[in-house]
């Protein structure tokens, strides 16, 4: 299946596979969690970072049991302040 | 201890300056800059004063970390009544201007009553002198002034804050800005330095300042600061600066569009950091040049920006044709999206305008939506913009509404007037995208539900800084836990607003980051629990302000638009905020009445009753 990530302000070294953009499109098994695709992107982990699937907010704590099906879209950013 | 332990009063009305000791008992309670201005004020005034008149005062405190070399502690704040909102206004800013009063010797400065002529006062260490302004500098841009009172005094090191004519003339979201492009931004509290006719104070200090324990101090300083420089948040701010959050919340469906009608902007692509940093055809230039730092800042969120030297808006305008001050989140916002303007030069234009005139690009946006929607349905005609279409999307009307309202000139006047007394006066109160009669942040709160919460109960109106629910509402659009989240997060920030340090240095980090450098500057062995716990007292105190000056529990609310209008897309698509909801539990939790009155006991547990 097709998975189109698109990683918005993310610092840092880009993930093998995003574009300058921050986008990129992936291919993956059947039954890929969020979860699992996250932790492929390598993001830093010295601040959390927010995922969207179809542009609904999935919680970090259901990031686990979110099976990503073929065309699904994956948005993740970091929940900084604004000022 | 690291506060200079004096404070500058001067009487408008009898052109006198007097240097008067600190209270120092309310300094160990209330800390610096947002708590102890806040407990100056309220002892000093009436809270139900006329803002605008000789009877409100106005109050510019340092933070015991400001001017310390403790990484990002450059910042005061500006307490007062705020006339926008006629609530307690608190606006803080970075810039070199307030380190540069702590490095004259003082902590704060308090100015009141009203002079019979427009003055300014300069600050050079002990020399405290109050000048004419007259036939100098009233009536002149915040730019002009600042150029003209370094050349007069011959000092290029004077750091000057200053009123446009926007404050001259009262708008009510007129703010002080300062070092050119940094501003005490809210709430009015311009117009008050205008309604006592202070065009500016200036400042120079060589006097240095002093911590209770030199070595714990460097040593919990260094500590923050090696937590602070390689943090990812650091390096956002520093490389993009917080304009990087408009591709956050148009991805989410917060981003307020077209006067909050949508949440998500079809031209975010055009004015969002890519775009702002890709160079464009006409000069090879990119519209955001570099990043700027306030004193002693290792992140240096700031931009400078240049606009494209062929653009509409600054033909035949060479002083534009130079570097600016860039945009920030809260200024693109405002200015394109929920004016539906997809016209990064225009915005660019907008904000350096709102800088040169001294105008909160926040209220001045929001406001000119409000005026935007009532040209919609026809509530207001050519006839009253004097034969501008004001329409959603009009980059020109954004910019012709930015000089005519900088400059307090025809409808202008009526723009300056904030969203909500003009909506008021044109009948449709409900376009004024408000709370307490201040306008929104750039954060529909249909689809994050505790900053629509945070917004409701914010003592200064709709506010961004005051209560940090983003990592949760970017995770769940529900009601549960966002009470303890705002309240928390507001007796933190209440309680880091008066140290002196920037707010961002809270991305990297904890609360016991920020009081080892504390504890180390003013002694006293402040604990996390302590400062938690002040921020709640400086919390409950403005909350008291707010009462006494005759808000009520039916003023924490949200614009209806919030409260029955579902949103029309994104990840809280067809949500409204469930302010009743969260508000009962808030209320509980605080301690205080089911009408929002902190109850007796509260107040004893806090030492305000
Ligand atoms: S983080 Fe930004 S606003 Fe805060 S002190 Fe540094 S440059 Fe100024």
């Amino acid at each position: 299946m097709r998975i189109a990530v698109h990683l918005i302000s993310q610092v840092g070294k880009r993930p093998a596979g995003i574009d300058d953009n921050g986008q990129g499109t992936f291919e993956f098994p059947d039954g890929k969690t969020l979860s699992g695709l996250l932790a492929g992107l390598s993001l830093r982990t010295d601040e959390p970072f927010m995922a969207l699937v179809n542009g609904q907010a999935i919680p970090p704590s259901e990031r686990d049991s979110t099976i990503l099906m073929d065309g699904d879209e994956v948005t993740v950013f970091p929940p900084m302040e604004g000022g | 201890m690291s506060w200079q332990g004096k404070i500058i009063r001067i009487d408008l009305g009898k052109g006198t300056v007097k240097s008067e000791p600190l209270n120092m008992a309310w300094a160990r309670t209330y800390i610096g800059q947002r708590g102890l201005g806040t407990k100056y004020l309220m002892s000093e005034i009436d809270p139900a004063c006329d803002p605008l008149s000789p009877a409100n005062k106005l109050i510019f405190a340092t933070g015991p970390l400001t001017a310390t070399g403790a990484s990002t502690g450059g910042r005061y704040s500006v307490i007062t009544k705020g006339p926008l909102t006629n609530a307690i206004a608190c606006s803080n800013s970075g810039g070199q201007f307030g380190a540069y009063l702590k490095l004259a010797g003082w902590d704060m400065l308090i100015l009141e009553g009203k002079s019979p002529k427009p003055v300014y006062i300069v600050v050079e260490n002990e020399d405290v002198r109050i000048l004419p302004a007259d036939g100098f500098i009233w009536g002149k841009t915040v730019w002009e002034t600042e150029d003209m009172i370094r050349a007069k005094h011959q000092n290029p090191e004077l750091r000057v804050a200053a009123i446009g004519v926007a404050g001259e003339t009262m708008a009510r979201f007129a703010c002080i800005v300062n070092d050119r492009d940094r501003a005490a931004g809210r709430s009015g509290v311009g117009a008050v330095m205008g309604s006592k006719n202070v065009k500016a104070i200036a400042t120079f200090g060589n006097i240095g300042t002093k911590v209770a324990d030199g070595k714990a101090f460097l040593k919990a300083t260094r500590a923050a600061m090696d937590k602070l420089n390689p943090h990812a948040a650091r390096e956002r701010l520093s490389k993009r600066g917080t304009h990087s959050m408009l591709d956050v919340t148009h991805a989410y469906g917060s981003l307020p569009t077209n006067n909050c009608r949508a949440v998500q902007f079809d031209g975010a692509g055009k004015v969002n950091v890519a775009a702002a940093q890709k160079p464009r055809r006409s000069d090879g230039r990119a519209s955001s040049q570099t990043n700027k730092a306030c004193f002693a800042c290792s992140i240096g969120c700031g931009r400078i920006a240049t606009i494209d030297p062929e653009h509409f808006s600054i033909k035949d305008k060479p002083q534009y044709k130079t570097s600016l001050g860039g945009l920030e989140y809260e200024s693109i916002y405002a200015l394109a999206p929920m004016c539906g303007v997809d016209d990064l030069d225009a915005a660019t234009y907008a904000s350096a305008l709102c800088n040169e005139h001294g105008m909160d690009p926040i209220s001045f946006g929001a406001s000119v939506a409000a005026a935007m929607e009532l040209f919609d349905v026809g509530a207001i005609t050519l006839k009253e913009t004097g034969g501008i279409e004001l329409k959603f999307g009009s980059a020109e009307a954004l910019c012709w509404a930015a000089e005519a309202t900088g400059t307090a000139q025809g409808f202008g006047k009526e723009i300056g007037l904030g969203a909500k007394r003009l909506t008021e006066k044109y009948g449709h109160p409900e376009f004024a995208m408000c709370v307490k009669g201040q306008e929104f942040p750039g954060y529909d709160v249909r689809a994050m539900q505790g900053m629509g919460l945070g917004y409701a109960t914010s003592n200064r109106g709709a506010c961004h800084l005051r209560a940090s629910p983003f990592v949760d509402d970017f995770a769940h659009i529900r009601t549960e836990g966002k009470a303890e989240i705002v309240k928390k997060s507001q007796d933190r920030i209440a309680a880091w607003d008066s140290t002196g340090v920037c707010l961002f240095s809270g991305n990297a980090w904890d609360v016991s980051d920020l009081v080892a450098q504390l504890d180390a500057s003013i002694g006293g062995g402040w604990t996390a629990e302590q400062f938690l716990e002040t921020g709640e007292k400086i919390w409950n105190m403005e909350r008291l302000f707010n009462m006494k000056a005759g808000f009520t529990a039916a003023d924490d609310t949200l614009p209806k638009r919030m409260l029955e209008t579902p949103a029309p897309s994104g990840a809280g698509k067809g949500k409204v905020n469930e302010l009743k909801v969260m508000l009962p539990e808030y209320y509980e939790l605080r301690g205080w009445t089911k009408d929002g009155e902190p109850t007796t006991q509260t107040l004893s547990r806090l030492g305000l009753a």
